[in-house]
């Protein structure tokens, strides 16, 4: 069961790595991460959505969709309820955590078109998994996306120095370290068999 | 399951959600209400807006806040000046005084004897952490601009000789080209601080001597011509006081360099050039 739930973990975030391999939540990945501090915040947000919005769609899913045969509903659906969970947490959190709210400021509301999410959600109802398997598969997402995220933009703080031809300054130098940040992410293929 | 009844499921189903996503939102908007208030945006409104930083919050909202909270005066933005306290004091019935604004000074206009010949990073910044001080003057400005990129509202720009100028009258003294100066260059100065040496090295006269034109080289004719002792020799550069100084321009006039200056006045041989 444990063994289980920890290569779920290890697979999101290192082998199926959200954003390096499935090439979901490519938008904030590259929106975002221009300085490590908001690519953190930016992580961390993304992290919470995740993980909430996975265990209450996989309720939907189990006790409304499949029971009343609704299935094609599902992205509509899973949409409604990722706005929804995004607007309550900014809700919760300006309330109870206002210093982690500023933090996260502007990027919680952008999480509500992450397709990262979305993405998330469906996955756990394809893979059939149970709702212990469904939160840490999300986390594990979570982390994924932030570990890329982190990692690109201190890339990127130190591409800032470096002497790039014309041609390829900002957007374009940022698309082919992508590349290769995926490339050697590939290396981890294999690590887990699933 | 018909047609008919799969439209009906579908819309009673998204219906249903929405409702009780509809109430779900409204009973934690409810519940976690923040009061906040509504003099806050209104101060903001009234601040400039650029967040600078300059105040030393987090940006105009920081400083909204501050001020609605009582912990700073309506004068706390030094960009907006007298007028944004002005406004600020009649919506919430205080006043403050502001001081005139301090206005930024570059300490050095170099004529260097040899200009380096650098083609590395093409910023002062850039400049300074690969060659440091190996070439030419280790103390003037570098002249790759950074303080003229930083500066909010274009305040400094480049004359026709190349050298890096402040337009006091756009100077917000925010002080953002004091921090992105990597040699110190630049100071602000207040309004009545108006005597200025424009040369930062505190070397002997002939080693100035050998590496600018336009540099003090230590030779004490300023501090000679003052008559009110207000200038005194330390490190090589001639030191103000400005309790004594009262701007006669006796020492710009005997400055052998042409490196004194008395900021926004100009002197009767100045005033004559110029007409």
């Amino acid at each position: 069961m444990l063994q289980g739930l920890f290569l779920i973990l290890v697979s999101t975030v290192l082998v199926n790595n959200f954003v390096l391999s499935r090439f979901l939540g490519i938008c904030p990945f590259i929106g975002v991460s221009e300085r490590i501090e908001t690519a953190l915040s930016m992580g961390w947000a993304t992290t919470l959505v995740m993980t909430v919005s996975a265990v209450v769609t996989w309720g939907l899913e189990q006790y409304v969709l499949i029971p009343f045969d609704l299935g094609f509903l599902q992205y509509v659906v899973y949409i409604l309820v990722i706005a929804t969970m995004v607007q309550t947490i900014e809700t919760i959190l300006a309330k109870t955590s206002p210093a982690l709210h500023r933090t996260l400021g502007i990027f919680l509301p952008l999480i509500t078109t992450n397709c990262a999410v979305l993405g998330l959600a469906i996955l756990v109802a394809q893979k059939g998994y149970n709702v212990l398997e469904a939160a840490v598969f999300a986390t594990g997402g979570g982390l994924g996306f932030t570990l890329a995220l982190v990692l690109l933009a201190g890339i990127r703080e130190r591409l800032e120095w470096a002497d790039i031809p014309e041609a390829f300054k900002g957007k374009p130098i940022v698309l082919i370290t992508a590349g290769l940040l995926s490339m050697a992410f590939l290396g981890f293929t294999g690590l887990v068999a699933q | 399951m018909g047609l008919v009844q799969e439209i009906l499921a579908a819309t009673l189903l998204m219906g249903g959600l929405a409702v009780f996503f509809g109430i779900v939102l409204a009973i934690v908007e409810r519940k976690f209400k923040i009061q906040t208030d509504p003099r806050i945006d209104e101060v903001e409104e009234l601040l400039p807006g650029i967040n600078c930083g300059a105040c030393g919050q987090t940006g105009c909202r920081g400083v909204a806040e501050g001020i609605v909270a009582g912990v700073l005066e309506v004068n706390a933005c030094p960009v907006g000046g007298q007028a944004t306290a002005d406004q600020i004091g009649a919506l919430l019935g205080r006043s403050a005084q502001v001081g005139p604004t301090k206005k930024a000074v570059i300490r050095c206009q170099p004529d260097l004897k040899e200009p380096p010949s650098y083609t590395g990073i093409d910023t002062c910044l850039g400049y300074q952490t690969l060659i440091g001080g190996t070439l030419g003057c280790a103390y003037g400005c570098v002249g790759l601009g950074d303080c003229q990129a930083v500066c909010p509202v274009g305040a400094i720009y480049r004359d026709e000789q190349g050298l890096m100028q402040v337009a006091e009258a756009l100077c917000t003294g925010c002080g953002l080209c004091v921090k992105a100066c990597p040699r110190s260059v630049i100071v602000l100065r207040e309004p009545t601080e108006t005597w200025q040496l424009l040369c930062r090295n505190p070397e002997k006269g002939k080693q100035v001597l050998a590496v600018c034109n336009s540099g003090c080289i230590a030779c004490g004719l300023c501090v000679k011509a003052c008559t009110h002792g207000a200038l005194k020799m330390a490190d090589n550069l001639p030191v103000v006081d400005y309790q004594l100084c009262n701007e006669c321009g006796d020492c710009v006039a005997k400055c052998p360099k042409k490196c004194l200056v008395l900021k926004g006045i100009m002197l009767f041989e100045q005033a004559q050039d110029a007409s």
